[in-house]
Order: structure tokens, then sequence, then C-alpha cells
């Protein structure tokens, strides 16, 4: 599916919360920045899918579930709209019948400080 | 396994192997030694319920998912969890427990205990102060009593015997009582952390909502239901689990003498207690992002 274009007004990569997905990522698998766009090319193309699946960008995607803490610096997590993303991502990932589709937007969101895991394979 | 070594080899195991059972004399060994731990005042406070994965419907499961435990969930195929019999203090009332263990000769009249000891000073002066400890504090919402609906109905009804719904009050607790509900619970989770790593089994304690596995498991309402459940399995990963975690500097935690006097560690202990496994390697291992990996991929998890 390709992405409606004004929900992604420039190339995903240029979004904060790519970039920052894309920094953590490699800093915790040791991946050099000059390799990651390589590494997770696939899971970026897995995100650009799941922008359109919710018709939202990656930056108001991450924004919903962290709010601006109301006492001194850093973010809040908002729960409620977690779990919307959380069922989101499920359904995603059973239109795309794929659990490497899930694991990559679940990816986007953990480094992004949202922490979720799914239910594991058994 | 030696007793250094079962201290060695805990950690607070994340992956388990969803697809291999754990033996139900495990379990049993389990309970056994949490049977066996210490008992706080000698009161019978400890109650659990071993919740077995593959029994429940797709409904309950769901129920105890948290957005950050659901896949412990699924790989752990046996929880354990942990409550404490409020009413334990006042069954104890009668002191009958406790001149029990006078007449076997285990708590010795050499230290004071005598019957009389018992009727005249730890019933009145130790378990009535317990329940009777104005301080409170607030556990949860308790439902009311059908005594409390019936009269609260009658008020309303003129007389009437119709029950009607009445909003559930904020549940109290004397804190003392809290405290050594919570005490008890912790000498048994750290017996039982303890035997399953013995038992050659992983283990860790999680957060579930207390609400939920007081609906699960059908628990009478007198249990108090704040304690961590165990989720119990076999490692899907080494058993090094990363290596032991990192503390702070020994001389930090523990004292000799007096506050401030440090306890310091001696390196002939030290190399000892390596030799034995209870100090083992520590975090960070070289190879553990490469088993993180392999786990993430074996167990369709996201990186």
């Amino acid at each position: 599916m390709s992405v409606p274009f004004h929900l992604l007004d420039r190339p995903i990569t240029e979004y904060i919360g790519v970039k920052l997905w894309l920094e953590e990522y490699g800093q915790f698998w040791g991946i050099p920045p000059s390799m990651i766009d390589q590494e997770l090319s696939s899971s970026l193309l897995i995100l650009e899918r799941f922008c359109a699946f919710v018709g939202k960008d990656p930056d108001q995607i991450a924004g919903e579930c962290l709010r601006p803490s109301k006492v001194g610096e850093g973010v809040m997590l908002r729960t409620k709209a977690r779990r919307e993303y959380i069922g989101l991502i499920a359904d995603f990932e059973r239109k795309e019948g794929s659990r490497a589709s899930g694991s990559a937007v679940r990816s986007f969101f953990i480094h992004n400080g949202v922490a979720m895991t799914p239910s594991a394979l058994r | 396994m030696e007793f250094k070594e079962v201290v060695g080899w805990r950690r607070s195991i994340r992956f388990f192997a969803p697809w291999r059972p754990v033996e139900r004399e495990k379990v049993q060994a389990i309970l056994e030694a949490v049977y066996r731990a210490p008992k706080v005042l000698e009161l019978d406070i400890v109650r659990c319920v071993v919740i077995y994965r593959d029994a429940l419907t797709a409904e309950q499961l769901e129920s105890i998912r948290s957005p950050i435990n659901s896949a412990q969930i699924d790989m752990a195929p046996v929880y354990i969890q942990f409550f404490a019999d409020l009413q334990a203090a006042e069954r104890a009332m009668d002191g009958g427990h406790l001149k029990e263990l006078i007449d076997l000769d285990l708590l010795p009249a050499s230290f004071g205990w005598t019957h009389d000891y018992v009727d005249r000073v730890i019933v009145p002066q130790v378990y009535k102060r317990i329940l009777t400890d104005s301080n409170r504090v607030v556990v949860g919402r308790r439902p009311p009593l059908l005594q409390e609906v019936e009269e609260q109905a009658q008020a309303r009804a003129g007389g009437g015997r119709t029950v009607v719904a009445v909003e559930a009050e904020p549940a109290t607790l004397p804190l003392s009582l809290l405290v050594l509900a919570n005490t008890a619970v912790g000498i048994a989770q750290a017996h039982a952390l303890l035997s399953a790593f013995d038992e050659g089994l992983g283990a860790h304690l999680c957060g579930i909502s207390p609400v939920v596995m007081k609906q699960l498991c059908r628990i009478p309402d007198y249990w108090h239901t704040g304690a961590s459940t165990m989720l119990l399995g076999y490692h899907a990963g080494s058993w090094e689990d990363g290596g032991q975690r990192p503390r702070e500097p020994f001389e930090e935690d523990f004292f000799e003498g007096r506050y401030g006097t440090p306890f310091v560690q001696d390196p002939g202990v030290v190399g000892r207690l390596k030799a034995e496994r209870m100090i083992q390697d520590e975090a960070p291992l070289a190879w553990r992002r490469g088993e993180l990996s392999a786990l993430a991929d074996m167990l369709g998890l996201p990186k």
C-alpha cells in the first residue's frame, strides 16, 4: 500500500520519532549510523504502511502516546493511547499476515519510549 | 544444587520456554518450601494459588495482560499468586498455636514462654494491638456487607427489606497488620524463588492487577492481594541471563557496629564464594546482545 502524500510530507527518516528510533536502535544493537537505514530498510517500509493504516505520520503517532510532563522535564506516558495503539498494531499485524510487521512497528514505539510487548509466539 | 549456588543462579528470569510445562511435583516442592518458611509472629498468614496458563480461557488470559507483561504471561506456564490471610491474627487470639509450640518444647521457658505469658502479654499486648491499630491505610474498596445493604435498605424504605445497590466503601486495614502481612509474604516469596531455581526452573516476580487476580482465583474477601505474582517456567535462554546484576558497593549497604562504619568485604571470602558459585560473572556479558536478539526472533518479540 502506498502512503497518501498528505500524511508524509517528507521522507519518513526525516521525522523526529523515526530519527530517534534509528539512533536508539543502532546504539542498542551496535549498528553503525552509516548502516542503520539499510539495516532497518524493510522496517521503515512497514512503518510507512502502518502510518497509512492509521492515517497519521510517525510524529503524530508517538506524540499521542507521550505528553510533556506537568512538573519538570521529560514526558508522561498516555496509557489509554498506548492501549489503543497496541490494538491497532495487532490489527495491522493480522492485516499484513506477518509477525515481523507488528514487531517492526512495536520497535518504533519502544525506541520512542513507549514500552509494550506483544503476546509471545508459542 | 548447593545453597550458595542456588543464590548465585537466581535471576529475575524474563524469557521462559513457553512450550515446556512445569512438572506438578516441582510446583509442590516450591510450595513445600513456602510452607516451611518462617512465620511472622507465628501467624499462619501466607496463602498461594497455583494457576496453570494452559488451563485459563482466552478471556482469563487476556484479563491478566498488561502492555508490558504480555509476553511473559504467554511464556510462563505457571503462575503462583501469593495472598495474605488477614484473619490470621484474629484466629490466633486464643493463643492456642503458641501454647502448642510451648508444649512441644519449641518456645522455651528460658526465654519467658509460658501459657500465662501468652494469655496475659502476647495476645492482649501484641496481637490485639495489631488488630486495633488506629493508624489505618486504604487498600482498595470493599463491597458492602449484606447486613449493611439490608440496614440501608431498611432506612430508605422505612423498614422494608428491599436489597439495593450500595456504593463500595474504601477498604482500610490497620497499618500494623498490613506490615505483618507484607513481611510474611515477602519471606515466603524469597523461599519460593530460591526453591524454584533449586528445582531447575526460572522465576520472576511480576506485577499483575490484584483486582484481576482476586477475581481469577476466587479468593475470600479477607485475603489481601497486594503481592506480586511469581511467574514460573524453564529458562528459554541461558542460566546466566546476562550475568549477575550490578549492585551498589557492598560497603554502602552494610555496616559494622554502627551506621557509618562500613562492613568491609574480605577478598578471601569473596574468592571462596566465587569458587562456590554464589558470586558469578556480573553483567554485561559479551554475548548477551546476541542472545537477546536470538530470543526475540524465536519468540516473535520486537527488538
